[in-house]
């Protein structure tokens, strides 16, 4: 049915949508600070970058659950039933909500660590970590994104 | 291996040698001074250390001063790769005690680069001035009337000035007065008209213009035409910009003495840290005396050193006390050393506890590999640390870190070969294909996790026993790690072919269980307290909730080298797409070099992150606390 396809559609928006939006929002958090540190000390540009792209990743996770569908759907050909497509749309939840907050928050996250970068540079390994830990959940929503998604058969 | 061993040293010496002693001390660079206890055992006032320092800090501010002001005309250009390691200079011994010897030259030398530095400031100033001035006079470049003759004749008044609107308003204004006037307008600029009015001086035509805004203004100028005058002001400014190029010039040229005053900077730095080590002397009347830590196997090497400078001295070197916090420095097999970066990013081990470098090393290694799980991108980062090594100059700390990518980088050319992933394309059938089946890549993960977290629970274990707390070691950690075992073979022993012995494995949890109850009674007196103790033992039974959830912590693993592949395989279905197009190849090679530059980037940044994480969350929680206190040597 059209409808199956629709939903499915669907579901590769919103993994790939919210998951970018909340990246791009994130990593301009973070970059913004960054920036102002660089105005200070063009030095910090390498230590500074890495916290910057730290909350990118979640974009990337929404876009591979994305490709993936994509793929299986080109795979097919032809209309999606029904549950299957209410299954993509349900399968893209996960990467695509998670995603959205846990890059902001990462964002936030990264940001206080480019202060650690300013203020102390020997210390700034500590505040990748401490950014690193918000991912924890986004891959966990990836994760079973990804399972979700593989348990669908066409 | 692990962590060295210290012996607590004391020297005592004839005070006039204190100086030869420190200077020795610090170019050997291989003991820790302590601070004496009590203050009133040292005669030596704070006052001349302090004056003493006072004298270094101004030589070091000079010094600094000539660095910013080299800095500021001659910028080092750090390149990306700088921007992470820091900018250096490496000297060889001879041109070290080269510019030592030059220490004369580089008064005279800051001498001159602040009087150069003066003068740009001067000469900077100066032109700014002009500038302001060309400014103010460049509305009336169109007037070529000398100023000699603004103030008129006895019957012709003139009057020059601005106004903000249009012109036409005032010829009208002075129309309808019918006041005879000749007017013309000499220039503008984006707010106001500059003009000059000539009138009859009986006629109310002054009065008349000011009533309409008419401001009058003359231009700052007292003989000659503006023109003449701007042409001279262009001449001075550009005679100040000349000069200000050869100072900046002269600035630079003087800028390639930059190593000198780093080495003096260096030089001083280090005379500093010396005098402050006379603070932690104790010093008599004629004797002074010191005590430190040495690394056990260096103590023959520092006996050596201080018999051969042939001074009257005491040297006693003695085991460390029972409770003394002995500093913490690090030794392991070379395999190791770079994991050792590891562990001092997170916290150093206390005296009582292991070295974990070596435990961390092998799964460090393989959590890497698993994350990043790509052959080519494995090769590229071990290719790029390598030719980082060679190319720059890096402290041991940055050394260490380079290492420890490149043994990390092999990490994931290991499991990229298992996978076959080489660069996102499988060229040949390897164990399993990650995209295919991520089932298994999840418990391979998972496997991994499970295997370091026994690690960490044996080498707990092996603590306790080393401490010679061997009931610890058999209840506490022998029988949690029984009953994890059961609890996981009740859970998937029938996957494992294990389901004959559901019944077995069943008591086994339960008594298991019950052991670690009845383990957490012990020493505790009297049946109440032994009672009391029982919900603290059923919160140990919890603890596995905790465990488990550790292990599941590792699927991370498994969603960063699948998210690493799935990226791969998009970017080369790209290139294959694109590649088939007439002039397709160009930016099938564009896609793929681009594609996997910024895969590449994000992977080995995020499998970093993760592989470390995993060891100080999941990993140490097991057995490793840390805190202890870096071994800080006097050193130059």
């Amino acid at each position: 049915m059209v409808l199956g396809t629709l939903y499915a559609f669907l579901g590769v928006a919103i993994a790939v949508l919210f998951s970018g939006i909340g990246s791009a929002y994130g990593v301009s958090i973070a970059g913004k600070l960054a920036a102002g540190v660089v105005t200070e000390d063009p030095k910090k540009f390498g230590q500074t970058l890495i916290l910057t792209a730290l909350p990118g990743t979640q974009g990337i996770y929404g876009f591979v659950i994305g490709m993936l569908m994509v793929f299986k759907f080109a795979a097919v050909g032809g209309p999606i039933p029904l549950e299957a497509g209410i299954r993509f749309l349900i399968a893209g939840l996960p990467v695509g909500i998670v995603g959205l907050f846990s890059a902001i928050l990462q964002g936030k996250v990264a940001a206080a660590g480019i202060g650690i970068v300013a203020k102390r540079p020997e210390e700034s390994a500590k505040g990748i970590v401490y950014a690193g830990l918000v991912e924890t959940y986004a891959i966990l929503a990836f994760i079973i994104s990804f399972f979700l998604y593989n348990s669908i058969t066409l | 291996m692990a962590i060295v061993p210290m012996k607590r040293l004391e020297l005592y010496g004839l005070k006039r040698h204190k100086a030869s002693f420190l200077s020795e001390l610090q170019r050997l660079g291989l003991v820790e001074l302590i601070k004496p206890a009590e203050e009133a055992n040292r005669v030596e006032t704070g006052e001349a250390i302090g004056s003493e320092l006072r004298r270094i800090d101004e030589k070091l501010n000079e010094i600094n001063r000539v660095l910013a002001i080299f800095e500021r005309f001659a910028p080092q250009k750090p390149n990306f790769i700088e921007q992470f390691a820091g900018t250096k200079t490496v000297l060889t011994w001879e041109e070290h005690q080269n510019y030592l010897a030059k220490r004369e030259e580089a008064a005279r030398l800051s001498a001159e680069i602040f009087d150069a530095e003066k003068e740009h400031t001067r000469l900077e100033q100066e032109k700014i001035k002009v500038e302001r001035e060309i400014e103010n006079l460049q509305p009336w470049a169109g007037l070529d009337l000398p100023a000699e003759a603004w103030n008129g004749s006895r019957r012709i008044g003139v009057l020059l000035g601005s106004f903000d609107r249009e012109p036409w308003i005032l010829t009208e204004a002075l129309a309808l007065e019918g006041i005879a006037y000749c007017f013309c307008q000499v220039g503008a600029d984006d707010y106001h008209s500059y003009l000059i009015f000539f009138y009859q001086r009986d006629s109310r035509a002054e009065e008349v213009l000011r009533a309409k805004g008419f401001v009058p203004v003359r231009p700052e100028l007292t003989a000659g035409t503006v023109g003449e005058q701007l042409a001279v002001l262009n001449a001075k400014k550009q005679e100040l910009e000349t000069s200000l190029a050869r100072m900046e010039e002269r600035l630079k040229t003087l800028a390639e003495e930059r190593p000198l005053f780093l080495t003096l900077n260096d030089y001083w730095y280090n005379q500093r840290l010396q005098v402050e080590a006379h603070r932690q002397l104790l010093t008599g009347k004629a004797v002074f005396g010191l005590e430190g830590w040495v690394p056990a196997a260096q103590a023959s090497r520092v006996e050596q050193v201080i018999t051969a400078l042939g001074l009257p001295n005491y040297l006693h070197f003695s085991d460390p006390q029972e409770d003394e916090e002995i500093p913490i420095l690090l030794e392991n097999k070379k395999v190791f050393t770079p994991f050792e970066k590891l562990v001092e990013a997170f916290s150093l081990p206390r005296q009582d506890e292991v070295d974990p470098s070596a435990a961390i090393a092998p799964f460090f290694f393989l959590c890497y590999g698993m994350a990043l799980g790509d052959a080519g991108y494995g090769l590229l980062l071990s290719m790029i640390c390598v030719v980082l090594m060679a190319k720059i100059t890096m402290r041991p700390g940055g050394r260490k870190m380079a290492w420890l990518f490149f043994v990390s980088g092999l990490g994931a050319v290991f499991f990229g070969l298992l996978t076959s992933s080489i660069f996102g394309y499988s060229l040949y059938p390897g164990l399993f294909n990650v995209i295919e089946k991520p089932q298994l890549l999840l418990i391979v993960a998972l496997g991994l996790g499970l295997v370091q977290l026994y690690t960490g629970t044996v080498l707990s274990a092996w603590m306790c026993i080393k401490n010679g707390d061997w009931a610890e070691a058999i209840w506490g950690k022998g029988v949690w790690l029984l009953f994890l075992t059961s609890l996981l073979l009740l859970a998937g022993g029938s996957q494992l072919g294990l389901a004959a012995y559901a019944q077995p494995i069943k008591y086994t949890t339960l008594v298991t269980a019950v052991l670690l109850i009845v383990g957490n009674t012990r020493g505790k007196k009297g049946l109440w307290a032994k009672l009391k103790a029982i919900p603290g033992g059923l919160l140990t039974i919890y603890g596995s909730v905790s465990f488990f959830s550790d292990v599941l912590s590792y699927s991370r693993l498994m969603a960063l080298g699948l998210s690493g592949a799935v990226m791969g395989s998009i970017i080369n279905l790209f290139v294959k797409m694109t590649w088939g197009a007439p002039v397709g190849w160009i930016f099938a090679v564009v896609i793929f070099l681009f594609g996997h530059a910024l895969n590449f980037g994000l992977n080995i940044l995020g499998a970093y992150v993760h592989s470390s994480r995993l060891q100080y969350l999941e990993f140490f929680n097991t057995f490793f606390t840390g805190g202890g206190r870096p071994f800080a040597p006097l050193k130059l």
